[in-house]
């Protein structure tokens, strides 16, 4: 410590001094020297030169070691780099938006700050778990290497065209294998590799590729059988997205629960060529399926005949469907659906890549079959609701998606996210409910042969501008409501509705005896609103809307807030507006923070419990 | 580990309905503080019910300064009686949500300052506010180069040229 006091230029020429009593030996070498002479002090003077340098970053790492953040432990430190890797991930597009190598690393750019942050990085292989092939072999390699022992994410994306060989020689430690594959397929012969410990494969092919004159997907008839070389055991996720030669020649999967298959037109060449006895033969092998989900991608329709059985599904609890009215039925009929399966979302339309069109005949004649098949999961509502897809089949385009919902005894009041709504009104095309225009009011008919009187859980998404009277008009029967899940521009409305009290009913004779009537208010079973959007978006700024610029301005968003605290309800979820923030972390108090909202939020109500429960 | 030592009921009221603890930092502050509200203390919790095992109170000694432990007072108090995901011993991993905006506020201190708090918090095992601490110091270092992170934490480049080209060093040396 005394050293450390000393002046800085007798400190400084102490150095000097030691400097030059370690090459002392060389005073007599020159310029003049021999060549011999001059090349071996040379090499002495670099040996000091060396020295000296890793001295200075001894005395570099000395003085990390007694700054402010060296007091973190190292477990601390992890944790901060993991933030920094979810918050800053590795560019993953093409170099011409990111022309600074340093930028494309993201957040590893900590193991460039200091060497004790890298050995810590280092050291924390949790922190490579997810490896994006997007940097070129050798850093590919490099973090491969990084992440050992622990199961990886790899993830491939459509610029990356070195990474076949570094995935080939690690698919076995890679548990989720993420691939937008833009690149060509042939490549991908890894996927004919064993993968002891994949749980989930997501692959995603360009949606210009797989039609005419374009080569024919890896992943095709004749080379599923071999996927993984048959050797998955824990592969539990399959997500296959634009693969239209697709054929359902799976391998036995026993470990599968969820299969999801995607095709973006109804015109893939699997819909038209597969038979529904090779997707029976595929579901045969999935015995623990509890998901299914096939988006334009059903087979041909064919009838069972006698001797086939339906293959049994018991763990399902979640079928989705879309295709026509017939491919629906083909598939219904081939399986076998246990009773207490949660949630079937069946979507028809009317094009089939068959028939081309398909007629409103056929669809009356079918669409029956397809609901009393349905009928099977015990829904008394799916043949209201057959009436109302037969009304909608006009000229508007009017999707109704049921959602069926059992055991409402075991109808859990929260959380929220484990609702399903009886029915989800979805409007696409205008006229909707709020239009006044005149014109004739299609979803206004349809609405009204749905059994709105019984409903508990009511999902409403229409961007149209609705009043409280649209609310008072078309709900004021639906008394059992009790969970409302909206669109945030029908929120003001909804509030206004909410604090009018309901018309009287029209009486034939008006009871004398009953001159006093009761205030009967909108919903008065209600006990939760969630405002959407529910989906979420990954443009930022698309996932919320914001509440204030609907109202008008903040004292509206106060009072429309403050009529909701006035029922007394228990939840009330607004979205959020940025990304990467999830329906769990929606928190009021994202809309403002003016004297106004404070004393809003101090309110011993409903919006004060809201806070509580959904931070 | 704490220090702990014995301390005289009439500083501490033991039973009743709002129990008390006593907490004393490193520069000697006696605070009270309702137990309820340093509930979301792991490593006070676990000190509590090492008191009603022994049936004895006792004051917890913290290796931190009194201004410190306020301010994680301050926050134990602003969330008293709330779930935070974060707490949760199944929550998401580090880093998926955003600060929430009156931590932003609350977090709003100077960088050494922060640098305590989430020593304390890792301390006193409250992993919401750990994450929030580690968020808002990798918000501070987000798209910076490594020369900005240098400079804003004060890190010398101790990196050997060698080292330095050398994604994969551990740096032993």
């Amino acid at each position: 410590m005394a050293d450390a006091a000393l002046p800085a230029d007798e400190f400084s020429s102490l150095w000097s001094e030691f400097a030059r009593s370690c090459i002392a030996s060389l005073a007599d070498v020159s310029a003049r020297s021999d060549d011999r002479s001059i090349a071996d002090a040379r090499e002495v003077i670099e040996q000091e030169l060396f020295g000296q340098i890793l001295a200075a970053c001894l005395l570099k790492s000395r003085l990390n070691e007694l700054i402010p953040i060296a007091r973190l432990p190292a477990e601390i430190l992890c944790h901060i780099f993991s933030c920094c890797a979810y918050a800053e991930p590795v560019h993953r597009g093409s170099d011409l938006y990111c022309p600074s190598p340093e930028k494309r690393l993201g957040w590893m750019k900590v193991t460039h700050v200091c060497r004790s942050w890298r050995e810590v990085a280092l050291d924390s292989s949790a922190l490579w778990e997810t490896v994006p092939f997007v940097l070129g072999a050798r850093w590919t390699e490099e973090l491969l290497s990084r992440s050992r022992p622990v199961p990886i994410t790899a993830i491939i994306y459509r610029s990356s065209k070195s990474w076949t060989l570094p995935l080939s020689n690690h698919l076995s430690h890679i548990k989720v294998l993420d691939v937008d594959n833009q690149c060509e397929d042939h490549d991908a012969g890894f996927l004919f590799l064993p993968a002891p410990v994949l749980e989930e494969f997501r692959w995603e092919r360009g949606l210009d590729r797989g039609r005419g004159g374009q080569p024919q997907s890896v992943l095709s008839g004749d080379t599923l059988p071999y996927l993984f070389a048959a050797h998955a055991p824990v592969l539990a996720h399959i997500l296959l997205i634009n693969c239209s030669e697709f054929k359902w020649a799976w391998p036995s999967l026993n470990s599968l629960v969820h299969l999801e298959i995607r095709n973006r037109d109804s015109n893939a060449t699997a819909v038209r060529t597969v038979s529904q006895r090779d997707l029976s033969l595929a579901l045969k092998g999935m015995p623990h399926l509890e998901s299914l989900i096939l988006y334009h991608s059903l087979p041909r329709p064919t009838e069972p005949t006698p001797g086939d059985n339906p293959v049994e599904l018991p763990n399902l609890s979640h079928l989705s469907l879309t295709a026509s009215v017939a491919r629906c039925l083909s598939l219904i009929r081939h399986i076998s659906v246990p009773n207490g399966v949660k949630r079937i979302h069946i979507k028809c339309y009317n094009i089939d890549p068959d028939n081309h069109t398909v007629s409103s005949v056929e669809r009356s004649r079918l669409l029956p079959q397809l609901i009393d098949h349905v009928k099977l999961f015990r829904n008394p509502k799916i043949s209201d609701l057959h009436t109302a897809l037969i009304e909608s089949g006009g000229t508007y385009d009017v999707r109704l998606m049921a959602w069926t919902f059992f055991a409402p005894d075991a109808h859990p009041v929260l959380p929220i996210d484990d609702q399903l709504p009886d029915i989800d009104i979805y409007f696409l095309c205008y006229p909707s409910l709020g239009n006044d225009a005149g014109i004739p009011n299609v979803p206004s008919i349809v609405l009204q042969t749905l059994p709105l009187h019984s409903l508990r859980v009511l999902s409403i998404t229409d961007l149209s501008t609705w009043t409280e009277n649209t609310w008072l008009l078309h709900f004021g029967l639906s008394i059992h409501v009790e969970h409302l899940l909206i669109e945030v521009s029908l929120l003001p409305s909804l509030v206004k509705a909410l604090s009018k009290p309901l018309p009287p009913p029209a009486a034939e004779e008006p009871d004398t005896e009953q001159s006093e009537q009761v205030e009967v208010q909108l919903f008065p079973q209600l006990r939760s609103v969630e405002v959407g959007p529910r989906e979420e978006s990954e443009s930022p700024g698309d996932v919320g809307l914001d509440l204030a610029a609907v109202s008008g301005d903040e004292g509206d968003t106060v009072s429309t807030l403050r009529g909701l605290a006035d029922r007394r309800l228990d939840v009330v979820r607004l979205p959020l507006f940025s990304n990467r923030r999830t329906r769990e972390q929606r928190m009021c108090h994202n809309l403002g923070s003016g004297p106004e909202m404070e004393s809003l939020w101090r309110l011993p109500t409903a919006i004060q419990r809201w806070r509580r429960v959904v931070q | 580990m704490p220090t702990i030592v014995s301390v005289d009921d009439s500083t501490v009221p033991g039973e009743g309905s709002s129990r008390l603890l006593l907490l004393v930092s490193s520069d000697n502050k006696h605070i009270v503080v309702e137990e309820d509200i340093m509930s979301r203390s792991r490593f006070i919790s676990k000190q509590v019910e090492g008191f009603e095992a022994t049936s004895q109170r006792h004051a917890i000694l913290l290796p931190f300064s009194s201004f410190v432990l306020n301010k994680v007072i301050e926050y134990c108090s602003h969330y008293r009686g709330y779930y935070l995901l974060e707490d949760d011993p199944d929550a998401a991993p580090p880093g998926r949500s955003p600060v929430r905006e009156w931590d932003q506020e609350f977090l709003d201190v100077d960088r050494n300052m922060l640098l305590r708090i989430i020593k304390a918090a890792h301390y006193l095992e409250i992993k919401s506010l750990v994450g929030s601490c580690a968020r808002a110091i990798a918000d501070m270092i987000r798209g910076k180069t490594t020369e900005e992170m240098r400079e804003i934490l004060g890190v010398e480049n101790d990196f050997t040229p060698e080292e330095e080209h050398s994604p994969s060093s551990k740096c032993t040396g």
